[in-house]
């Protein structure tokens, strides 16, 4: 392509011959010192907490410790340009970030910023990244499920949307895999999703984005990194920023699902800051406000009135934990904020039990109101009974006589398990979900091989599609379960052995 | 705050001092505050030519009597009462080393307490005293206080001037405003090009 240079000179010519000469009126400060990603101003007498100020070359920061004799700035990107006695001015607006359309399919740094190199991002609307969460009259029950397509989740720890279920975990023990696969089942249900990375090595993000892309996710999805290199500010407000991306369109009445990946590091990137500024240290050196920190982000996760269009955001916020610590600072704070938590446990994930969710002590405070009837009918006491059989299989392990109730409890515990086991990136519907976990939970499958059960469940799905489309069609109309529909089910599954047994290798 | 320091360095501490300083020396002159801020004036200038007044004074290893003579035998006589005890009561305080941030301090300080405002003038050259006589007229006029010009030449500007009152700048330069239509017409022009991209490009 060969551009027309006279054009566009004409178009520059232009822009000189109406420009009007206009005073520029701006409050300035004094840069005393910079470093570490923070700077100390002298002057801005006027400026607001948390008001923009600008450096010169353009960097942004944002008024964060107002002080006696001098302002706490932090800087949202490079500040090794900055100098002292540099010229600070105060910008009069609140940070934002472009929203709408625009943002969607896009990798973007907390600024809004576009890192993929598909151009600039055309936003015509901004949102402030900091707002106040919807009241409790704008607000409505969460009744709505959002399907993350895992049986484990869905069965036993479901999320609505409008909810905030926390994955935690030690490292390397699936917790992105979840939010990641919750992703992919969103596919085809106009629910925008965004991938929030904080601190996280931009290789593994890199691996995230290229996942996205091969499973066609990037079409409702923004990812927006600030990874372990960037400083501490981007990585403080990038979950703010993302937030405010999702707010645009649950506030248009759409949904929206958030992964923060993870909160740990954010409150880490918090800690950092606050010291710097020389807030005081709490326990684990946090400052006091680490709660409000996150409390603030994770309260902005709602479902909105239908007065106001009955748009929601779903947040699966991700910790990292230490050897198992739940009871660290971090992990109890998010705890309590949000609606439940997926506990995931290295054992169980290197026994080979993926997801590896401890039934136990996951839970949903949300519960059965985000299932759909036939889910809720199904797998109402698996929860329980899957708790119960951790506990019988630890006492079987002392290798005493047992009786046959407890034997075929924990034959029926084996197949369960191994039911739940589910690859990444293979996200079911729920009605799939539904028939087979009742394969399991009616003991339908109890003379399948442990060992063959996910080629059984398979093999039984294909059939159902095959043959007995009328029946996943009328379930996934009434979406529950009657007396017609069970003994057609059990119909089928009995029809199946006979094909399964003759069709075994 | 030392003269090897840049001039935009800032200790606020030793500002918040020199407020408490200032505060105190001009309660204490009383009526004659501004003949005392001139002696001050001078005193400073007079230790800005020998620097090693100013560090004799400023440094701790010589004690407070050892100041006190020097003030004594130096200035005795020429200064007003009030401006000797002060700075014998900033020796003895070991705060001599604020020398500069206290000469500041009195400045805002005294302004204030007489309604004044100083505005800074920047220029890109040098401008003839009627200029500046006219341009204090205007601004006091628009600031309804009296008003102390400084005024300093900063090349870089190219033209027009900036005015700083307070921590507000009203920049009126050459300078700014050819950033101002750079950035607009970078901005309008790349939004043509992309509404209209055929207009802009050549048929091969």
């Amino acid at each position: 392509m060969k551009f027309n240079a006279d054009e566009i000179a004409s178009v520059i010519q232009k822009e000189i011959e109406q420009y009007e000469t206009e005073l520029d009126v701006r409050e300035v400060g004094t840069v005393l010192e910079v470093g570490d990603g923070i700077a100390r101003v002298h002057g801005l007498q006027n400026v607001m907490a948390m008001e923009m100020v600008e450096f010169p070359g353009g960097v942004i920061g944002l008024a964060f410790n107002l002080e006696e004799n001098s302002v706490g700035v932090i800087i949202l990107g490079d500040y090794l340009g900055i100098q002292e006695g540099d010229e600070v001015k105060a910008l009069g607006k609140l940070l934002s970030v472009p929203v709408g359309d625009c943002v969607i399919g896009r990798v973007l740094d907390p600024l809004g910023r576009p890192i993929d190199g598909k151009g600039p991002v055309n936003s015509t609307e901004s949102r402030p990244v900091e707002v106040i969460a919807a009241g409790v009259s704008e607000r409505q029950p969460v009744t709505e499920p959002m399907q993350t397509g895992l049986k484990a989740v869905d069965a036993m720890t479901p999320v609505g949307r409008g909810q905030r279920e926390l994955i935690i975990g030690d490292r390397k023990t699936g917790k992105t895999a979840i939010g990641i696969d919750a992703i992919v089942n969103q596919k085809g249900s106009g629910v925008k999703c965004f991938y929030i990375a904080i601190g996280q090595k931009d290789s593994s993000v890199a691996v995230v984005i290229a996942e996205l892309e091969k499973h066609g996710c990037m079409e409702y999805t923004t990812v927006i990194v600030s990874g372990a290199s960037t400083p501490a500010p981007l990585q403080y407000v990038a979950p703010y920023a993302g937030t405010a991306m999702a707010e645009h369109f649950m506030f248009n009445g759409q949904h929206a699902l958030i992964v923060y990946d993870d909160l740990s590091k954010q409150a880490v990137a918090y800690r950092e800051l606050s010291l710097l500024m020389r807030r005081p240290p709490g326990r684990e050196a946090f400052p006091g406000d680490v709660f409000y920190c996150h409390s603030r982000l994770l309260e902005r996760s709602s479902k909105l009135s239908d007065e106001l269009g009955g748009g929601s955001i779903t947040s699966l916020p991700i910790i990292e934990t230490l050897e198992g610590e739940v009871s660290a600072y971090i992990p109890t704070n998010v705890i309590s904020i949000t609606d439940g938590q997926i506990y995931l446990q290295p054992d169980l994930f290197f026994s080979g039990v993926r997801p590896a969710m401890n039934a136990g002590i996951s839970v949903s405070r949300v519960g059965g109101n985000a299932q759909i009837k036939a889910m809720k009918q199904v797998a109402g006491g698996l929860r329980l009974d899957l708790a119960s059989f951790r506990e019988l299989e630890a006492f079987a392990q002392l290798g005493t006589e047992l009786d046959a109730a407890t034997q075929s409890k924990l034959d029926r515990g084996y197949r369960m398990v191994e039911l739940l086991k589910q690859p990444q990136f293979k996200p079911m519907n729920v009605i799939d979900q539904v028939l087979s976990l009742y394969a399991g939970v009616h003991g339908l499958m109890d003379e399948v091989p442990v060992k063959e059960v996910g080629a059984w469940e398979e093999q039984y799905l294909e059939f159902i599609h095959n043959h007995k489309q009328d029946l996943w069609d009328k379930l996934n109309e009434v979406k529950a379960l009657d007396d017609e529909i069970k003994s057609s089910i059990e119909a089928a599954i009995t029809e199946f052995k006979g094909v399964y047994k003759s069709g075994k290798k | 705050m030392t003269e090897t320091q840049h001039s935009t360095v800032f200790d606020t501490g030793q500002m918040q001092l020199a407020t408490v300083y200032a505060k105190a020396l001009l309660g204490a002159a009383g009526d004659s505050a501004e003949s005392v801020l001139d002696e001050f004036d001078g005193f400073v200038e007079l230790v800005a030519e020998m620097p090693q007044l100013g560090a004799a004074l400023a440094s701790p290893r010589i004690p407070f009597e050892g100041k006190e003579r020097i003030i004594d035998s130096a200035l005795g006589g020429q200064i007003s009462d009030v401006l000797l005890k002060f700075l014998k009561v900033t020796a003895r305080r070991g705060r001599l080393n604020c020398l500069q941030a206290i000469h500041k301090a009195l400045h805002e300080v005294f302004n204030q307490m007489t309604g004044r405002v100083e505005i800074t003038l920047k220029t890109a050259v040098e401008i003839d005293a009627k200029l500046v006589a006219d341009l204090t007229a205007k601004l006091q006029d628009a600031v309804g206080q009296k008003v102390v010009l400084k005024t300093s030449v900063d090349p870089n500007l190219v033209g027009g001037i900036v005015i700083q009152i307070g921590d507000t700048v009203y920049d009126g330069s050459l300078a700014n405003q050819l950033v101002k239509v750079r950035e607009k017409a970078l901005h309008n022009t790349t939004q043509a090009i992309r509404s209209a991209l055929e207009r802009f490009t050549l048929a091969e």
